[in-house]
């Protein structure tokens, strides 16, 4: 039993320490390497067509705010329309976007009332059968983008390659609480850092689902929007399968409102973690055989489709290196220096490392911040509880013991705007 | 590095704007990553050469505060070196009597049992935040695990608990080997003074070397004064999570001034 757990950590160790040396390239890349400008010099000269879909579940909160903003969007009004799809709200929604509509004429609304399935999906694929746009845009309703997002978003479509973009996500609510603080650490090491390093690199870049697109054409040839927990990741690994790429437009900043406690970001955490390894299940040979991609973005993507993985393996490491202290197996160096590196060097989900976090903050100017980086253990503790749960999830679902529940992430604007 | 004022007004004298932040980048120190490097490679060298005096003068910083809580210890010197400098053979041998009395097992029941209840409770109780209930899980498991060992081979090999051995795992070496890895590619190559940099670095290696010192001294107390289980306890917590934390706020302090300094970037 000791050697097999003795091998258990070496391996532990192993996937770890790639996963570092993944973190450290990214860091080094995006501190100190030429940056890919993403098309921006295309920005405002290649004007398609755009239809902006903004699904929404009882978003009376931040409903008037999204439309107010994408309304007001630096891009011609004669080549938008704005679908807003309520789905199934039992909330002020549909009458807030009814009286919206009457005052913007590109703004189109969609009521999901009928019985049948809900979810962002739906919601989605409701929105694609009326939109008529060369170009299909999507933003979370709790989001607000900046007038020259959506003329970023779109440049990088000017390359027939490019099926898909994704833009930057920076928190709004960031001083509210401990959490959201510690959320507006992770997403700019996830999004200035890490991903922005993997646009530069020619990796694999993964749509997130909001402030960022869709080619209609690769949409429809890739097969539309799949029922899924992450349909973003699912759409993201379909569109590489094809041979088409997807763009990070770092420039392209939206701000959104990231939860603000512990509940609510397990549950979204859990949510995204299950999502994405069922996207593992189903992707993962595929992708590795693929003749389409590049070698190093077969193992970015091996390595990207194992995030949510990883902290399941890091949970291992741990429960040997318990078994080999007091078993007397512990090597001389080799365990310690896995436990440390793994606890230093990886963390979950598709966020970065402590160190990309820190290269993000450096590059934000944002010294302050910097600061509260040795708070993101906690974060790290509890990411590694949600996502180990999550891959059990994930794992009835694969074998058809658990059926998928959609989770609505909570909206905070209201309760703000009562409190001041 | 101009003030970022300055930067501003050169680069709008040359025709350039502010670069945005999504596409600033930073120039590599070059001589900060030479320093780095050779900072790294002298404490490897270091490791490896002066580990023996090190732990023989943790030894003594562990004595005088064994002495300061009145605890009884015995210190035996380090095994004459075998190989490798003698590093596989360790360092001086910290003693203390323990009780071996093992903890009868209708106890150890008893504290697993309500462990186990509390650690129920505190998992259900939604108004203790996530991490610190997953915190509460790890040291729950790792106190059971403790106790658990102690009742069923208190003083037998592998971990005998009257005796510490200070050897390059628990020293602190190690971490002041990996902290100078660290901050050579993560730290050193950011524009900044040097000093601040090398300031950062020997400040975590005085904090690990000083951790070190206490953590092996509780450890060894803890042991002599309760017995086995806290000292398994603490010996395996104190060792691994704690340095962790350390590091990374060392890491952050240290960016964060660096911060301070270096605001510039350029074009890409």
């Amino acid at each position: 039993v000791t050697a097999f757990i003795q091998v258990v950590s070496i391996v532990v160790f192993a996937i770890m320490g790639t996963y570092a040396v993944r973190h450290y390239r990214f860091l080094w890349n995006r501190l100190f390497e030429p940056q890919d400008h993403s098309y921006q010099d295309m920005a405002g000269a290649y004007l398609p067509s755009v239809s902006i879909v903004i699904p929404m579940h009882n978003e009376e909160a931040v409903a008037r705010g999204i439309v107010e903003c994408l309304v007001d969007a630096d891009y011609p009004q004669e080549l938008m329309e704005i679908i807003a799809v309520n789905d199934h709200s039992t909330d002020a929604t549909m009458k807030i976007l009814d009286g919206l509509a009457e005052r913007h004429p590109n703004l189109r609304v969609i009521h999901r009332t009928e019985p049948g399935p809900r979810g962002k999906t739906e919601a989605l694929k409701a929105a694609t059968a009326v939109a008529t746009g060369e170009i299909m845009l999507v933003f979370d309703a709790d989001y607000r983008p900046g007038r020259g997002v959506v003329k970023r978003l779109v440049a990088p479509f000017c390359d027939p390659s490019v099926a898909s973009v994704m833009g930057r996500v920076v928190p709004s609510n960031s001083a509210d609480t401990v959490l959201t603080r510690l959320l507006d650490l992770e997403r700019a090491g996830g999004y200035q850092a890490n991903l922005q390093a993997r646009q530069n690199l020619g990796l694999v870049v993964q749509y997130g689902g909001t402030v960022g697109g869709v080619r209609r054409t690769v949409l429809d040839a890739v097969g539309g929007w799949v029922p899924h927990l992450t349909e973003d990741t699912d759409l993201t690994f379909r569109i590489y399968l094809q041979g088409f790429r997807v763009v990070y437009v770092n420039l392209a900043e939206c701000y959104e409102e990231v939860v603000q406690n512990w509940t609510a970001r397990s549950r979204q955490l859990g949510r995204w973690a299950q999502g994405h390894n069922r996207v593992m299940f189903d992707y993962l040979g595929a992708t590795l055989r693929s003749p389409l991609l590049k070698r190093r973005q077969r193992i970015e993507a091996l390595l990207l489709l194992g995030v949510y993985v990883a902290p399941v393996v890091l949970l291992a490491g741990w429960l040997a290196s318990i078994y080999l202290f007091f078993s007397g197996g512990l090597w001389y160096w080799s365990t310690y220096t896995a436990l440390l590196g793994s606890m230093s060097f990886n963390t979950w989900g598709n966020l970065a490392a402590f160190n990309e976090i820190g290269s993000a903050m450096l590059l934000d100017r944002r010294r302050r911040s910097i600061l509260l980086i040795p708070l993101g253990v906690f974060s790290f503790f509890a990411g590694i509880w949600i996502c180990t749960g999550a891959f059990g999830r994930a794992v009835r679902e694969r074998i058809g013991r658990r059926t998928v529940m959609w989770d609505k992430t909570p909206r905070y604007a209201k309760a703000q705007r009562e409190s001041a | 590095m101009a003030a970022p004022a300055a930067r501003v007004a050169a680069l709008q004298a040359t025709g350039s704007s502010p670069v945005h932040r999504a596409m600033l980048r930073l120039p590599v120190d070059r001589r900060g990553l030479a320093v780095g490097l050779a900072i790294a490679f002298l404490v490897m060298a270091a490791a490896l050469t002066f580990a023996r005096p090190f732990w023989r003068l943790e030894a003594a910083g562990i004595d005088g505060l064994l002495r300061f809580a009145g605890t009884q210890h015995q210190i035996q010197p380090a095994p004459p070196a075998s190989h490798l400098g003698g590093l596989r053979s360790g360092g001086p041998r910290i003693g203390v009597p323990v009780d071996r009395t093992e903890i009868p097992r209708g106890v150890a029941a008893i504290v697993t049992v309500a462990l186990a209840a509390a650690t129920i409770g505190v998992l259900r109780w939604k108004k203790v935040p996530l991490p610190f209930r997953v915190l509460w899980l790890a040291a729950a498991i790792i106190g059971v695990v403790s106790v658990l060992y102690s009742a069923a081979s208190a003083t037998g090999p592998p971990h005998p608990v009257d005796r510490l051995v200070v050897d390059f795992q628990s020293s602190g070496l190690l971490i002041m080997v990996v902290a100078s890895l660290l901050f050579a590619f993560e730290v050193f190559p950011i524009p900044g003074p040097v000093l601040v940099k090398a300031g950062w670095l020997i400040g975590l290696f005085a904090f690990a070397a000083l951790w070190s010192v206490v953590r092996m001294s509780v450890s060894l107390a803890s042991a002599a004064r309760f017995g086995s289980w806290p000292f398994l306890f603490l010996h395996y917590i104190g060792g691994i999570y704690v340095d962790f934390l350390y590091v990374v706020a060392f890491y952050s302090f240290a960016t964060q001034a660096l911060a301070k300094k270096s605001l510039g970037g350029r074009h890409s």
